[in-house]
């Protein structure tokens, strides 16, 4: 080994890479991966103190660094075109307009369906106990979108979003637990995702549907106050059926089949 | 299943800058060069978001495109003889192994581009090989060749 790779390598082979505990972080793990770092950091004093000092890092980012519109030097309305609103759920194939940076666009044109269908039954499950709040999802088959319906068939390359109904803003996040009882989430983001008061306002991301078939239960998770992600994630990994959420947050399940095209 | 789209991005800022900012720090071993590159990436996401394909996690797609954006900085040679005269002159702007990533630097701008992009995951990042082929999108196999064609590099250097 040369003195420059002894110099920089600060690690054993079996510890865990920044990479990884930075997708900790942002829960872009798989339950599982996520079981085994959290096993690992209890038991190695190197991950430990890197995962701690990552920690204090992302501290001092939110406190120290400027925020995104005073980076970028201008409001990011005005940087980012929004698509017409006729084309409700059109824009999925379109990233850049369907992240809308600002995430109020998909709230925005599915307010404006939910208008125009006022007559129409939404797809809603029972309501999750105490949580006050509803939660449905709606399907992008090719040009086509409709409402899904618990037991909905999809298929492979089926576009899903996810909405909540609820009297009060809440955070929100839905995971996925296929017929093995593996957990995936279907959000990136490191916290759950902030959903305004209303009928049927979207969760802030799209998920398609891999080739992966069979039956699966969604799990939405309602909180009243920001949760990580990867707290929610742990507790539906370790225990699917009955997972023991952090406090103020309560879940309800949809099932639905993922059979071929 | 696969992400398709990213999400808000002041949330995803607020989530992933934290990895950008540190990892062109390590890079660049300036702040203020790093905080350029924190800007130039997340300008890019904001001006075309589709370079996020879905394919990878977010912050797999991010530790590359900073990668990108840093080491196309470092390679610029006015911009290197800056950073090399900060080094030498400011030492507390770099880390405890400062020479060593100094070192390093000067390494990345001599290997060609595959190789001074497997030299950051692997000496920086000190990813396994397998993450390495996750996001260079090639073998494991590949990998184990590439790295060991960077072995020789640093042989040679000494």
């Amino acid at each position: 080994m040369s003195q420059l790779e002894r110099s920089l390598r600060r690690r054993g082979s079996e510890c865990a890479s920044d990479l990884q505990l930075d997708q900790l972080f942002t829960g872009e793990l798989s339950a599982a991966a996520m079981r085994t770092l959290r096993a690992h950091l209890a038991s190695c004093s190197a991950c430990a103190g890197r995962y701690a000092e990552l920690d204090a890092e992302r501290a001092g980012f939110a406190e120290q660094e400027p925020g995104l519109e005073e980076l970028l030097g201008s409001p990011l309305e005005q940087r980012v075109p929004r698509p017409p609103r006729a084309l409700w759920l059109g824009r999925i194939a379109l990233p850049a307009a369907a992240v809308l940076a600002l995430g109020v666009g998909w709230t925005v044109l599915l307010r404006e369906r939910s208008d125009q269908n006022e007559s129409e039954s939404p797809v809603e499950s029972t309501r999750a106990k105490g949580a006050g709040a509803a939660f449905g999802f709606v399907v992008r088959r090719g040009e086509r979108s409709f409402a899904g319906e618990p037991g909905e068939v999809l298929h492979p390359g089926d576009v899903l979003r996810f909405t909540l109904s609820s009297a009060l803003p809440s955070y929100a996040g839905v995971w996925g637990v296929d017929a093995l009882g593996r957990v995936s989430p279907y959000q990136a983001g490191a916290q759950l995702a902030f959903v305004p008061a209303g009928r049927q306002q979207a969760l802030p991301e799209a998920a398609e549907l891999d080739e992966s078939l069979g039956s699966e239960r969604l799990i939405a998770v309602v909180c009243s106050r920001p949760v990580p992600a990867s707290e929610v994630g742990a507790a539906l990994g370790a225990d699917p059926g009955a997972p023991r959420l952090p406090d103020g947050c309560s879940s309800e399940t949809l099932a639905i089949v993922k059979a071929p095209r | 299943m696969l992400l398709v789209t990213l999400p808000p991005l002041d949330r995803l800022y607020h989530s992933h800058g934290p990895a950008v900012l540190r990892r062109a720090r390590q890079l660049l071993g300036s702040d203020s060069e790093a905080r350029e590159v924190l800007h130039d990436v997340f300008a890019a996401l904001l001006e075309k978001p589709e370079q996020y394909a879905g394919k990878s996690s977010i912050m797999t797609f991010l530790y590359s495109v900073t990668t990108h954006h840093a080491l196309t900085r470092l390679r610029r040679e006015r911009n290197r003889q800056r950073l090399l005269k900060r080094h030498l002159e400011e030492p507390g702007s770099v880390h405890a192994n400062g020479q060593a990533r100094a070192e390093l630097r000067e390494l990345l701008r001599e290997l060609p581009e595959e190789l001074a992009t497997v030299a950051v995951y692997h000496y920086l990042d000190e990813m396994t090989q397998e993450e390495i082929a996750e996001l260079l999108g090639c073998s494991r196999q590949w990998v184990t060749k590439l790295v060991a064609r960077l072995k020789e590099r640093l042989e040679e250097r000494r």
